[in-house]
C-alpha cells in the first residue's frame, strides 16, 4: 500500500477518535444485525419478486414496478435504545462499493418516475411512508423503519451509518459499518 | 357590601388548568410519548366508511385520538387490537378515538379491520394528503388533541393502548379537564 494511503488512512482514524466517535462493524454471526447497548439495527434485503409482489399487494402499476425494481432497496430497522437522542440523517449514510462511492437514490428522484408512470397520488403517498425518513430525532426507545435505496449494485457494497447522538448533536458521533452487502436477486 | 371579593370563574379554571397541566408534566410519561408544544392541530376533515362527514373542528371540548395507521404496515396492524380493546372503554364525549386509514382503498381496509377491529369505523385518507399535512413521524402514530384543538402528546410508533401505564395516562389526562 502506497505510503500517502496509509498516511491518509491513518489521519482518518486519528480524526475520528479526536471527535470521540464510536465505529462498530456489524460482524456477528448475523451480518445483517448490530446491537451494543445504545441501539439496535437490522437490515432487511427484499429481492425483485418480494419487492414486486409487496408493491403489487398495494395495486401499484406495472410501470411504477419496474421502476422499483431497477434500483436496490435496503431496509434497515433501527431502535435507539438508550440514547436521548439519536439523530437519523440519511445525508450521513455512506455507500460503497469496488472502492467507490455510490450515491444514494433520495426522494426528489421518484417524482418524475411516477409523473411517467401515471401512478395514483395515493400510491405516491404509501410509496412515500415506505421509505426511511430523512432526518428524524429519533428519542429514547423510539424505532424506526424503512427503504433507503441504490442504484443497482453487481459487486458487494458497504454502507456506513453516520449517527449524531445527543439533543444538540454534541454527543459522541456513532458509525455503524455493514459490510459485504449485495443487491439480493430472484433465485433461479 | 360584603368584603369578600367575587373569584371570577374564568380566572379560577385556569388556574386550575394551570396546575392541572403542572401536574401531568411532573408526571412520568409512559414509554413513547412524547409531550408536544401544544401548537393548533392541523385541518382534519374526512369521510369514514360510511360516507358521514367528521371534522376536527367539531371536537372541541373532548379529547381526540387522532391515530394514522395503514394495513400494510407491520406494527400498525400489531397495535391495532389494543385500540379496539380501550375503544369501548371511553365515553366518546370526553375521548374520542378517531383512526385515519392512510392511502388505502376500502376493500384493503375492510379487509384487514374486520378480523381485529370490528367496531371501528375508519376515516379515510384516500390520497394520504392528510396525513402529510399532520406530519406523524411515520406509520403508525397517534397524536392526543385537547379539548381546545391542540396537539398535546405524540404516542412514537405502535403503543399497547391497552396496558395500564396508557390506560392510567388516557385517564388522567381526561380528569384533568
Amino acid at each position: 500500500m502506497p505510503d500517502p494511503l496509509i498516511n491518509a488512512i491513518t489521519a482518518a482514524l486519528v480524526l475520528f477518535a479526536a471527535l470521540g466517535s464510536q465505529i462498530a462493524v456489524a460482524d456477528g454471526k448475523d451480518r445483517l444485525k448490530y446491537e451494543d447497548a445504545q441501539v439496535s439495527m437490522r437490515l432487511v434485503l427484499r429481492t425483485p419478486e418480494q419487492l414486486s409482489a409487496f408493491y403489487q399487494g398495494r395495486e401499484f402499476n406495472q410501470a411504477a414496478i419496474d421502476s422499483i425494481l431497477e434500483t436496490c432497496f435496503i431496509t434497515p430497522i433501527i431502535h435507539n435504545k438508550t440514547l436521548d437522542v439519536l439523530w437519523l440523517e440519511l445525508d450521513n449514510w455512506e455507500f460503497a462499493a469496488a472502492g467507490r462511492a455510490v450515491p444514494r437514490i433520495k426522494r426528489d428522484y421518484w417524482v418524475d418516475k411516477w409523473r411517467a408512470a401515471e401512478l395514483p397520488q395515493a400510491h405516491r403517498s404509501t410509496f412515500g411512508w415506505t421509505l426511511m425518513p430523512e432526518v428524524r430525532d429519533l428519542r429514547l426507545d423510539e424505532g424506526v423503519g424503512g427503504s433507503v435505496v441504490i442504484p443497482m449494485q453487481t459487486e458487494p457494497f458497504t454502507m456506513t451509518a453516520n449517527f449524531h447522538t445527543g439533543a444538540d448533536r454534541s454527543g459522541k458521533i456513532k458509525t455503524i459499518v455493514f459490510e459485504d452487502l449485495r443487491c439480493p436477486v430472484d433465485e433461479q | 357590601m360584603s368584603s369578600r371579593r367575587a373569584v371570577n370563574p374564568t380566572v379560577t379554571l385556569l388556574f386550575g388548568l394551570l396546575f392541572s397541566w403542572h401536574s401531568i408534566a411532573g408526571e412520568k410519561l409512559p414509554k413513547g410519548i412524547m409531550q408536544l408544544d401544544g401548537r393548533q392541530a392541523p385541518a382534519l376533515v374526512l369521510e369514514d366508511m360510511d360516507g358521514e362527514v367528521w371534522d376536527i373542528g367539531e371536537a372541541r371540548g373532548r379529547w381526540v385520538f387522532v391515530h394514522f395507521w395503514a394495513a400494510w404496515c407491520g406494527p400498525c396492524r400489531r397495535e391495532m387490537p389494543t385500540i379496539q380493546a380501550i375503544y369501548p372503554q371511553f365515553d366518546s364525549g370526553e375521548l374520542e378515538i378517531v383512526v385515519i386509514n392512510t392511502a388505502e382503498s376500502e376493500d384493503k381496509v375492510f379487509a384487514f379491520l374486520a378480523g381485529v377491529a370490528p367496531d371501528l369505523n375508519p376515516l379515510m385518507d384516500k390520497d394520504g394528503l392528510v396525513t402529510e399535512r399532520w406530519q406523524p413521524r411515520g406509520l403508525p402514530a397517534t397524536f392526543l388533541v385537547d379539548p381546545s384543538g391542540r396537539l398535546q402528546y405524540l404516542a412514537l410508533g405502535g403503543r399497547p393502548w391497552d396496558s395500564p401505564d396508557y390506560l392510567k395516562f388516557l385517564q388522567h389526562i381526561i380528569d384533568i379537564k
